[in-house]
């Protein structure tokens, strides 16, 4: 609960229960373990099993054992855990899909060139 | 005083009568009835025997029969129908139906795929309907795919129309 340590700088959290709405850009890592509406920019993206977006997410790795709709991008890794769900357009760099897990829609290699999702500038303070 | 200490023999010999006792408690023991009468299980058993275990080997041994091969260096063109295995490791263009296929690390398959099970470790394109779809790490998929069951290893490359049957 140290908010001020290096771990928890530049990231954000949503508890299981919690639903969110809106435009949330991410220096570091975004965790949600509850309900999110809208739009997600994080570097590290971990949605818990609880945890559901819909609307735009974009990071460089995703990890998913929650529900994911709509779009969904990793410009690194995406991992789909068995009780993972993705629905709707999905470009990654590298894939990997755990038996179980739901996968529906437009799948697509985002190639190395610097992807959409970077061409922000990552204010990022590494200690 | 001096008659307290002399009471004390009489309770050492007060525990040899205990020692006494003790084979009487082995004997009262009862070891292993051997009784005739089966018991109550073997009554319930006969209603669980009408579930047929030889039907459930048989789909399960159905792919294990002896694969089709399309060796490396075999260039197929059309179409393929087995209800056993098929093998790719060259080329194979066309309609493809089995019940298991796999495309080998060299293999590549471009057309339509109908299986049960489809593993992919060489290049696939086209469509594909299965119902467990595995894919390695050197697979490269492309195409429209159904699937009921999909894993996928770190490191193949999957692009496509993914849609659960």
């Amino acid at each position: 609960m140290n908010d001020h340590s290096p771990e928890v700088e530049g990231c954000f959290t949503v508890g299981a229960g919690v639903s969110v709405k809106g435009t949330f850009s991410v220096p570091q890592r975004a965790i949600i373990n509850g309900t999110v509406e809208g739009e997600i920019t994080a570097k590290e993206l971990l949605i818990g099993t609880s945890g559901k977006i819909t609307g735009k997410v974009s990071a460089e790795i995703v990890d998913v054992h929650g529900e994911v709709n709509d779009t969904l991008n990793a410009s690194k890794a995406l991992i789909l855990r068995a009780s993972g769900r993705a629905q709707g357009a999905i470009g990654y760099a590298e894939l990997e899909i755990e038996k179980g897990a739901q996968l529906r829609g437009t799948l697509t290699v985002i190639t190395d060139e610097p992807a959409p999702a970077a061409t922000k500038p990552l204010v990022r303070s590494t200690s | 005083m001096i008659s307290a200490s002399f009471k004390r023999p009489k309770m050492f010999g007060k525990s040899k009568i205990s020692a006494d006792v003790r084979p009487e408690f082995a004997d009262a023991r009862p070891l292993f009835p051997v009784s005739s009468e089966p018991p109550s299980a073997p009554a319930s058993a006969p209603a669980t025997v009408p579930v047929e275990p030889a039907a459930v080997l048989d789909v399960q041994q159905a792919p294990a029969i002896k694969p089709s091969i399309i060796s490396d260096a075999v260039n197929f063109v059309g179409e393929f129908r087995s209800t056993g295995a098929l093998h790719i490791d060259g080329n194979a263009k066309g309609t493809i139906e089995a019940e298991s296929v796999t495309v080998g690390t060299g293999g590549s398959l471009e057309g339509t795929v109908s299986c049960k099970k489809l593993h992919v470790q060489g290049s696939l394109q086209g469509d594909v309907t299965c119902d467990e779809l595995i894919i390695s790490d050197e697979g490269q998929v492309a195409g429209a795919l159904s699937y009921k069951t999909i894993l996928v290893q770190r490191g193949a490359r999957v692009a496509g129309k993914f849609s659960v049957i």
